[in-house]
C-alpha cells in the first residue's frame, strides 16, 4: 500500500468520509475515475502523470452527493474547482481534498480555508496557440474559429467534462424557443462555443478538461483562457482565488471601461 | 455594393432609450428607416444570445441602448450589462466577429436628437461595412430550416 492508498483507507475507516474519489487503472490500460467506499477497494487508488482529468466535475452531481462526506484526489486545478464551486454555493458539505504537496507528501485539506491556501494562484496563463490567434488579423481569426467549429458534432462531451457547467438544465436542451439547433450546423456550432465562453468567463480556472474531453481535438479551452486573461486585464479578477468573491459578472465597477460606448 | 440598405436591429432599454427613441417621433425629427426596435425592460435583461440571434435572421448591423450610468430605473441594471457587453466584446473579437457591427450607446429620454444620430451614424458605418455575408453565409441553413418550419 503507498501513501495515498493508506491515507484513503484510514479516512474511510474512521468514517470521516463515506466516499473517495480518485484516480483508478481502467480497461485497456487506461485511467479512469475512482469512487471507492471501503478501505479494501483504497488500494485500487492510482496518481501519476496519466490522472488528468479534473475529477471535481462529480462533486455536484446527486448521485455522488447522496454519499454526504467526499474526499478527492485533486490536482492544483481541483482545488480551484471546489474553491469556485464553493463560492457559487454548489456544495452542501465540506470537501476533504488529497494532494500533493511539493515535499511529495500526501495532504488532506479539510475545509475550504486551507484549500485556498494551498490552491497557488496564477491570474494569467499564456499557450503560445493563444498568442498565435491573437495576432492574427479578424479574418484569420474568423477562418480559423470556423474550421475548429465545423468539427464540432455536438456531443457536448466539453460541457460533461467541465466542472463548472453544472447547470440541470442547459440552455441548448431548451426548445421553447429553441436557442441552438440540435444537430450540427455551422451558425450553431459557433453560437454554443460563444454560450459556452460566456457562461463560463470569470469563473474558468483553466483546467483544459473541455479540450482533453473533444473527440475532435477543438481547442475550445483557448476561448475560455482568452476571457480570463482579459477579465483579469480589465477587472483584476481572477476566478477561483476566493471562495468568498462574487462573481465578476454577477458584480460592476461604476468605474468600469466605457470607451466603447457612444 | 449600390443601394445596399443595411437592416440594423437595436436593442433598446424602456425606460431611457426607447422613451428618446419616442421623442425623436413626437418631435418629429426624420432618420434613416433602416432599425428595427425592440424594446426591453432594461440594458440588464439584453441575453448576448438575442444579438446573435440578430445577426443569423441577417441583420447587418446591432445596436445596444440603455440608460445612462447613474440613471438605470433598476438602479445598476445599465452597470451589470455594460460588464457583460466589455466580455462579450472581447469573445466576439477573439472569433473574427467584427466588433465594430455593434454599436453601444447610452441615450436618455430626454435625447430625441442623439437617438436620431445614432441611428444615422450607425447606417452610414455598416453601409461602409457592406451586407455581414461571413454571418449570413453561415446562418442560411438555419434560415431554410426555420422557414420551413414555419417560424418567423
Amino acid at each position: 500500500m503507498n501513501k495515498l492508498q493508506t491515507l484513503a483507507g484510514e479516512l474511510l475507516d474512521n468514517k470521516e468520509v463515506s466516499l473517495i474519489i480518485g484516480y483508478q487503472k481502467g480497461a485497456n490500460n487506461k485511467t479512469r475515475a475512482a469512487f471507492i467506499s471501503t478501505s479494501e477497494d483504497s488500494k485500487n487508488l492510482i496518481f501519476d502523470d496519466t490522472c488528468k482529468q479534473n475529477l471535481a466535475v462529480y462533486l455536484s452531481k446527486k448521485e455522488i452527493n447522496k454519499f454526504g462526506k467526499i474526499a478527492i484526489v485533486c490536482q492544483q486545478t481541483t482545488l480551484k474547482s471546489i474553491i469556485v464551486l464553493t463560492s457559487e454555493y454548489q456544495l452542501s458539505e465540506n470537501i476533504f481534498a488529497i494532494i500533493l504537496d511539493k515535499e511529495n507528501n500526501w495532504q488532506c485539506l479539510k475545509t475550504v480555508e486551507e484549500i485556498s491556501n494551498f490552491s497557488e494562484s496564477n491570474s494569467q496563463t499564456n499557450s503560445t496557440s493563444l498568442e498565435l490567434i491573437e495576432k492574427m488579423t479578424l479574418e484569420e481569426r474568423w477562418n480559423y474559429w470556423q474550421d475548429q467549429f465545423s468539427k464540432c458534432f455536438k456531443c457536448y462531451a466539453c460541457r460533461a467534462a467541465c466542472p463548472l457547467c453544472y447547470c440541470d438544465r442547459c440552455t441548448v436542451e431548451n426548445n421553447q424557443p429553441q436557442w441552438i439547433s440540435i444537430p450540427s450546423s455551422k451558425v450553431g456550432n459557433l453560437e454554443w462555443h460563444i454560450m459556452r465562453a460566456m457562461h463560463l468567463a470569470g469563473r474558468c480556472i483553466n483546467c483544459n478538461a473541455c479540450a482533453e474531453a473533444c473527440p475532435q481535438g477543438i481547442p475550445l479551452n483557448i476561448l475560455t483562457q482568452k476571457l480570463t486573461n482579459d477579465i483579469f486585464n480589465d477587472f483584476k479578477y481572477t476566478p477561483g482565488k476566493s471562495s468568498t468573491q462574487t462573481n465578476v459578472l454577477s458584480t460592476f465597477d461604476v468605474k468600469d471601461k466605457e470607451n466603447f460606448i457612444k | 455594393m449600390e443601394n445596399f440598405e443595411p437592416k440594423i436591429v437595436a436593442f433598446v432599454c424602456n425606460w431611457c432609450t426607447y422613451a428618446g427613441a419616442d421623442l425623436t417621433g413626437t418631435s418629429r425629427i426624420k432618420y434613416s428607416a433602416n432599425v428595427k426596435i425592440i424594446r426591453f425592460p432594461c440594458t440588464g435583461r439584453i441575453d448576448f444570445m438575442l444579438l446573435l440571434k440578430a445577426f443569423a435572421n441577417g441583420a447587418d448591423g446591432i445596436m445596444v441602448s440603455g440608460c445612462h450610468p447613474n440613471d438605470c430605473h433598476y438602479t445598476s441594471g445599465n452597470f451589470h450589462a455594460r460588464r457583460r457587453w466589455i466580455v462579450f466584446r472581447t469573445l466576439l473579437d477573439f472569433l473574427g466577429i467584427d466588433t465594430k457591427r455593434i454599436v453601444f450607446s447610452w441615450v436618455s429620454a430626454a435625447e430625441g436628437v442623439k437617438w436620431a444620430e445614432m441611428v444615422n451614424n450607425t447606417v452610414s458605418e455598416i453601409i461602409k461595412l457592406g451586407p455581414y455575408k461571413e454571418y449570413q453565409e453561415i446562418a442560411k441553413e438555419y434560415l431554410q430550416n426555420n422557414e420551413e418550419d414555419g417560424n418567423e
